[in-house]
């Protein structure tokens, strides 16, 4: 959401050259390029299996590429643990949700603004001076951004595993941007959801990616081809590791070979749509 | 009562009272708080007739007229009653919309009542506003208030209340006196409201109700039951409803009470509690979700929770039985019963958001009175209401110390209540509705 590093509206802010990342004899990803433009929802699509986590893992740090580069902003971040990945501006959320189960809707969000905080362990057992001011501000962040984006107003006091699942993935949504990450990774935010909440979370992450205080850069991995096509700006897709094509959803949704790998019939390609 | 010394006539509307209050109350009072990035953010009355100046001047620039009809739909905010005042102070009549209203009942409503303006509070009632539009040819112009998803809206008959309060601004400058002169041309026979009925017959009828009956509404209502104005009021009930229109503004008004509005509809119950309202209106079915969720809570509880619960409610039981029977309570049975509050009904009412009840009613639909007997038991003094639309609230109420559960109390001052031969119900009270609006003249050419 800052400009920090001087990256501009159209500059290449996250890039991935070869990416080679092979588990025992499986090889999960085979040469992948991205480049990734700041401003842009960039999709991943592709078959189960295709390798999508497992890239979304290389960029945020969870895997550690066998080969190939990652440049965040220009600088290689391969060697960066994810905390580190984190603190540059790097957000994510999971495809299988990774909440706090145990801890309140807010708390699980204020987590994710941990980073942020400069007060210790004895300044911040203190409520006061700059802790305090701290802490206001961290507070007034939350709310007015990012609770009052997601609507989730009526659960901040309830307890993240009791929830439903819909409200579970905003939460995680909600986790992530209070890092004010420059860079998200979704991973299929949309899954499990019903209509309603798919066009709920469709929304917001339009909103996040255009409002004026986010502009925030988007890497989406979903199966739901209806929002895919309808909210990216460029669309890559991944088969058994390898990369088939990159470009706009209009050039990708015409694309022989993509509707052979993973498209399939005409049908299935127009769910939702 | 706050609202003594107001004489209720017919040359006195609903935005000159709103216009004395604010001088009376100015900035010393708050008149509404609203629960906002999870804190109460007050307004006072000065922050409220500037709010209603401004957005009032502002669709006057706009080209709204006396008589004009201007359709609101949106959640229970102060934004809300700022338009409602705001659209009523310039002589046009307010017509508010359920929030869940389809898109059909939005176009029927909108097009049948003429509306030139329409309020929504969110993108969403845009949307539905932007829909109808190319079929309401009379709709000109369309105001909304939260700006979130608004910003690739760019029409020119589309605007923020923020933008139209800009506007009045100007307009205020350029004639000051513009706006009293506005409040000061209304008279109480003038309409005031339009509210669509429910429709149970046919197609909802718009029933146009007057500045007179509303306020005669608030005033007869509260000889029956006082308000003071260090009162707190929830408001969290539809607008289009009566009978939150005669609590936040006959009453309300009058009385210069306070009104909360909640965060969201679905944690109301939550922030009610954090208020603590002295006078409450809901339907019964809220008191029914109270009465289950205690039921469920006390199975849940630990044994000694449970034990005193028990015992306290027998006790409660019976002291509120003795009352229903008008019988007297005898001085042991009054002692226990402080013994039971004491141990549990304080502690339950808080948590219920009961424990400053003054009044409380239910009305527009039957109750069991089992639920009846439980808030008695407790010592909330629960009162059963009648009324309509067309009579500008209500016509019958419980009177304190007088509740037999299976009716619902005796006619408030000013009222006549009949039962005709056919078993209809027939009410005539100075409130009555001056006429449903396009009816007549259909009904005639039948």
């Amino acid at each position: 959401m800052n400009n920090a590093g001087g990256v501009q509206a159209g500059d290449v802010i996250l890039k991935l050259e070869d990416i080679n990342m092979a588990f025992g004899k499986v090889q999960a990803l085979n040469g992948v390029d991205l480049e990734v433009r700041k401003g842009e929802i960039h999709s991943i699509i592709g078959p189960n299996g295709a390798g999508k986590t497992v890239m979304m893992n290389c960029i945020n740090g969870l895997y550690h590429p066998q080969k190939g580069n990652i440049y965040f902003k220009g600088e290689k971040i391969n060697h960066l643990s994810p905390h580190k990945r984190a603190e540059r501006g790097i957000g994510r959320t999971f495809q299988k949700l990774e909440l706090y189960g145990g801890m309140t809707v807010l708390d699980n969000i204020r987590m994710g603004s941990h980073v942020h905080l400069k007060s210790g362990i004895l300044s911040g057992s203190v409520y006061a001076g700059k802790t305090k001011k701290e802490e206001i501000e961290d507070r007034r962040f939350i709310e007015e951004e990012i609770i009052d984006l997601l609507e989730i107003e009526g659960i901040r006091d309830q307890v993240a595993h009791m929830l439903p699942y819909g409200l579970q993935k905003r939460v995680e949504l909600g986790r992530a941007l209070a890092l004010r990450p420059e860079l998200i990774l979704l991973d299929e935010p949309m899954a499990g959801l019903n209509l309603e909440e798919v066009e709920d979370m469709a929304r917001f992450i339009l909103d996040i990616n255009e409002e004026k205080l986010w502009k925030v850069t988007c890497v989406l991995v979903e199966h739901d081809m209806g929002v895919v096509m309808d909210i990216s700006h460029r669309v890559l897709v991944l088969n058994f590791g390898n990369m088939i094509t990159d470009g706009v959803p209009e050039e990708v949704g015409k694309n022989p070979e993509v509707v052979k790998a993973y498209l399939g019939e005409e049908d299935l390609y127009i769910t939702r749509r | 009562m706050g609202g003594e010394n107001i004489e209720i006539t017919k040359d006195l509307t609903i935005p000159q009272l709103f216009y004395r209050q604010c001088k009376k109350y100015g900035s010393g009072k708050v008149a509404m708080r609203e629960k906002e990035f999870g804190i109460w953010r007050p307004f006072t009355w000065q922050d409220y007739l500037d709010n209603v100046k401004y957005l009032c001047l502002g669709m006057v620039s706009l080209g709204l007229k006396k008589g004009d009809k201007v359709a609101m739909i949106g959640d229970n905010r102060p934004e809300g009653i700022w338009a409602e005042m705001a659209t009523m102070c310039a002589g046009a009549v307010p017509v508010w919309l359920f929030q869940d209203c389809m898109m059909e009942e939005v176009k029927y409503i909108v097009d049948h009542s003429d509306s030139r303006f329409f309020i929504g509070e969110t993108q969403e009632e845009v949307d539905k506003a932007l829909a109808i539009m190319p079929e309401c040819p009379k709709l000109e112009c369309i105001i909304w208030d939260d700006p979130k998803g608004m910003r690739r809206y760019h029409l020119e008959f589309l605007m923020s209340i923020k933008k139209a309060q800009e506007l009045g601004r100007e307009l205020d400058q350029k004639e000051p006196e513009l706006f009293e002169k506005l409040i000061n041309e209304g008279h109480g026979d003038d309409i005031c409201l339009l509210f669509y009925t429910s429709g149970t017959t046919a197609l909802p009828k718009g029933a146009l109700l007057t500045h007179y009956n509303m306020l005669s509404m608030g005033q007869n209502l509260m000889a029956v039951d006082p308000c003071y104005d260090t009162d707190d009021f929830v408001s969290y009930l539809p607008f289009a409803w009566i009978g939150e229109q005669m609590m936040s503004i006959s009453c309300g008004l009058q009385v210069g009470y306070t009104l909360n509005f909640p965060e969201e509809p679905e944690i109301a119950q939550h922030n009610i509690r954090e208020i603590g309202p002295h006078v409450m209106f809901a339907a019964p079915r809220l008191y029914e979700g109270l009465t289950r969720q205690v039921q469920v809570k006390y199975l849940d509880s630990t044994w000694i929770k449970r034990k005193a619960y028990e015992v306290a409610t027998k006790i409660g039981y019976h002291v509120a039985d003795l009352k229903f029977e008008k019988k007297p309570i005898p001085w042991y049975w009054r002692a226990l019963n402080k013994f039971a509050y004491v141990v549990m009904q304080k502690k339950l009412k808080d948590h219920l958001g009961m424990s400053r009840l003054r009044h409380c009613y239910t009305g527009g639909a039957a109750m069991g009175p089992e639920h009846f007997r439980f808030f008695h038991a407790l010592g909330v003094n629960l009162k059963q209401i009648y009324g309509q639309t067309e009579i500008a609230g209500i016509s019958v109420t419980h009177r304190d110390g007088d509740i037999k559960f299976d009716t619902v109390g005796t006619p408030i001052p000013e009222t006549e209540v009949k039962i005709t031969e056919d078993g209809e119900i027939i009410s005539k009270a100075p409130r009555s509705f001056k006429v449903t609006i396009k009816w007549r003249r259909k009904q005639k050419r039948h």
